[in-house]
């Protein structure tokens, strides 16, 4: 049975694509195609995002201090369990 | 009269609360779903002479039972009988955006409407949608949208009333599998047939879901049918899998994707796709060469900033506690006392607190490159270089949340998935410069070099290539292999000053709570060992004692027993560093402190101060951090590594410098 898009994207990222935009090149998708893919396959479980830093909560420092983590405005994601599986 | 039903689902961020508000106005009622701490956001609007219920639920995108969003919208447009279905979908993005639509389809729903909102977005990006032959692709009406100016909505509300009257008629399309699919929703159909749930639910709906190995399907089969059927059903499934060689679930999901793909065709195209401005900043910005060169550009830009609005700011305030120190001075008769709080506490802390322009400016020009989206991009360009010395390429945001602190720093790396990756990244954090070893850095760069930004700059700079090499050292010993991930760039935005201002105040309060309470107290210790027993300078204090012992060591790299002395309480707190070097000449701070020390120090010897200083030791709350984190035998490891990486780094300037006479 031939991979739709939504597998090859998956396959990517597994094999070590780090970026849309690399993967979109490979498929000869748009950016925004290969991101959007990306949403489902983490809505259907296959892919899972990376918290970017502990909560404030579980710092040791959270009655000293309020919240001066520099965080970088991206979202990193990587497979499941499950995908890693398949 | 009961009132219709009118439902609206969509993905998230596609515009529908906003189309929400614009139907029901003031007229809403938020609530939580029975059961879950999902909100539930119900509204009335009129039209016609009829009022409707509007439903706003959850944004989804699919209508699988992984989230409780997903599975508290399934369950009110299976179970709640709405009269009609209005899917939002975005223009933007209107293949991930079918892909619930066509889930809504395959639950045998028909009253449904596509409300296409952003159609002026999609037309900027070139994507022309022809709503005619969509709706007609579709199966159901589409009602072109512009939800933020209002335009489309009187048509929208016109369709949602026809249909509630039973005057439009549809056949939505339902998607087609490939015959091998479509032969495993047939024969999972054909089980489920005259049972209890084919009266209940749509069986080729059902047959799907138990393909895809839905719990909420498969705990209906067991309810309903028991577990023989159970059984039997989920042994074909596997039996499926295994003949196919992958998993049902993403099988259906990517030939559902296809199968919109190919729909599309027949009513969206696509005119030349414009580059945006991210699109040509990022050219540059993330490239492999001018990436790195626009880089230091940046945060050469960034410490020049800090240090051309913070110096006269930080002067201003050094001379207030000065003062301070002076008018307090005459109201304290006992000497001893005089002495700690003047001598003490005003000029140890004072000489601290009045760093925090630069720590303020820092953060934010920090904030500023995290808002508009650059750390992102220097995230994405150190991430090949960590790679290259063997760190996972994760390991970059634990890196760039310690030029904060390296306390939340260490506890981030628990993102990475490999045990062996972990203690790498946890071994090389504390070398990057945290905001309190700015406060030293600035300092010392103040003192000995007139402010110079460059040499901030290069004393980073430093700092991160000890990082990499030490990563590079410690990953021989600690080998570990990288795991996939994908990284997404945000678009730029300018953000707002407001926001910036009050997120740098509340990140640089941290310094003012700590000058209170860890540097308050580390500053009266100072000041005892100072003056106990005997005064400082005649060689017997406890603080010169302490100094001298470290003191032949400190010589091979041209530091004095002062220096050792700032060096061991800067362990508590970095900041120490500043408040013991005010304290151990004699209580003297802003110009007067910088002349007594370039008067007894040569900049060589500021230089190597603010690179030892940077490397080496964590301060006792990341040390913490480690050990929990680890175990206290890699806090250790960590700490006698860092002590032995800066005596050689230290030891190296000071003999290369000397030889060459600076």
């Amino acid at each position: 049975m031939k991979m739709g898009k939504m597998e090859e994207v998956l396959r990517l990222i597994k094999e070590g694509k780090r970026f849309p935009g690399d993967i979109a090149r490979e498929l000869g998708i748009t950016v925004e195609e290969v991101e959007g893919i990306i949403e489902l396959l983490k809505s259907l479980g296959y892919i899972e995002e990376i918290e970017q830093g502990p909560s404030c909560e579980t710092c040791p420092l959270r009655r000293i201090c309020y919240g001066k983590c520099i965080v970088p405005r991206l979202k990193v994601l990587k497979p499941s369990f499950k995908a890693l599986e398949e | 009269m009961v009132m219709r039903v009118v439902a609206l689902a969509g993905n998230p961020n596609v515009g529908k609360t906003t189309i929400f508000n614009d139907l029901t106005g003031m007229r809403q009622h938020v609530g939580n779903w029975p059961g879950v701490t999902v909100e539930k956001k119900e509204g009335v609007f009129e039209h016609k002479g009829e009022r409707f219920l509007v439903v706003d639920l959850p944004g989804t995108y699919s209508l699988t039972a992984h989230s409780i969003d997903e599975l508290v919208a399934r369950n009110f447009l299976l179970n709640g009988n709405p009269d009609v279905v209005v899917n939002v979908v975005d223009a933007t993005a209107v293949l991930r955006n079918l892909y619930l639509t066509m889930e809504i389809f395959e639950m045998g729903l028909k009253n449904i409407i596509i409300a296409l909102n952003k159609v002026d977005l999609a037309e900027k990006k070139g994507i022309r949608i022809d709503p005619v032959k969509m709706s007609k692709a579709l199966g159901v009406p589409v009602v072109p949208l512009n939800a933020k100016e209002g335009a489309g909505l009187d048509e929208l509300k016109d369709k949602i009333w026809e249909m509630a009257h039973g005057k439009i008629k549809t056949n939505p399309v339902l998607p087609r599998y490939d015959p091998e699919v479509e032969r495993e929703i047939e024969h999972i159909s054909k089980c489920l047939e005259g049972t209890e749930l084919a009266k209940r639910y749509p069986l080729r709906w059902l047959a799907i879901k138990l393909l895809q190995r839905d719990d909420e399907a498969m705990k209906l089969v067991l309810r309903h049918l028991g577990e023989d059927k159970l059984k039997e059903i989920m042994t074909h499934i596997g039996e499926a899998e295994a003949r196919y060689g992958r998993a049902m679930d993403l099988i259906i999901a990517s030939q559902k994707y296809e199968f919109i793909d190919g729909l599309t065709h027949e009513f969206m195209g696509h005119g030349k796709v414009k580059e945006t401005l991210t699109d040509q900043l990022d050219k540059i910005l993330v490239h492999p060469v001018y990436g790195f060169i626009v880089m230091a550009f940046v945060f050469y830009l960034v410490f020049k900033l800090v240090f051309t609005f913070g110096f006269p700011l930080q002067g201003i305030l050094d001379d207030a506690f000065g003062r301070l120190g002076e008018w307090v001075a005459p109201h304290i008769a006992n000497e001893a006392l005089r002495g700690l709080v003047v001598d003490g506490i005003i000029s140890g802390v004072g000489s601290v607190l009045s760093f925090f322009p630069l720590v303020f400016l820092l953060f934010l020009a920090l904030s500023f490159l995290e808002d508009i989206g650059y750390m992102a991009r220097v995230a994405v360009l150190m991430e090949g270089i960590l790679r290259k010395f063997g760190l996972p390429g994760k390991a970059i945001i634990p890196l760039i949340l310690g030029l904060g602190c390296n306390v939340p720093a260490v506890m981030a790396t628990r993102t990475l998935d490999k045990e062996k990756d972990r203690l790498v990244a946890m071994f090389v954090n504390p070398f990057i410069p945290c905001s309190a070893r700015l406060s030293v850095i600035s300092f010392l760069v103040g003192t000995f070099f007139g402010g110079n930004a460059l040499v901030a700059l290069a004393i980073y700079l430093l700092a991160f290539a000890v990082a990499l090499l030490s990563a590079k050292l410690v990953s021989r010993f600690v080998p570990g292999e990288e795991s996939p991930f994908v990284i997404e760039l945000p678009e730029f935005l300018l953000p707002s000053w407001k926001s910036l201002i009050l997120h740098s105040w509340e990140r640089s309060k941290e310094f003012v709570q700590k000058a209170g309470t860890v540097i308050l107290v580390g500053s009266i210790i100072i000041w005892y060992l100072s003056n106990y027993p005997v005064p400082i300078g005649t060689g017997n204090s406890y603080a010169e004692k302490l100094g001298h012992l470290l003191e032949p060591y400190l010589r091979l790299m041209g530091l004095d027993w002062k220096a050792g002395v700032s060096l061991i309480f800067g362990i508590i707190a970095k900041e120490n560093v500043i408040s013991t070097y005010s304290i151990l000449y004699g209580g003297l701070s802003g110009d007067a402190l910088k002349e007594a020390m370039m008067s007894s120090m040569t900049p060589l010897q500021g230089f190597v101060l603010a690179v030892v200083t940077t490397l080496y030791i964590p301060c006792i709350a990341t040390i913490g951090a480690i050990r929990a984190e680890s175990n206290w035998k890699w806090a250790l490891a960590v700490t006698v590594y860092m002590i032995t990486v800066a005596s050689i780094v230290g030891i190296f300037i000071w003999q290369v410098g000397t030889a060459l006479g600076l």
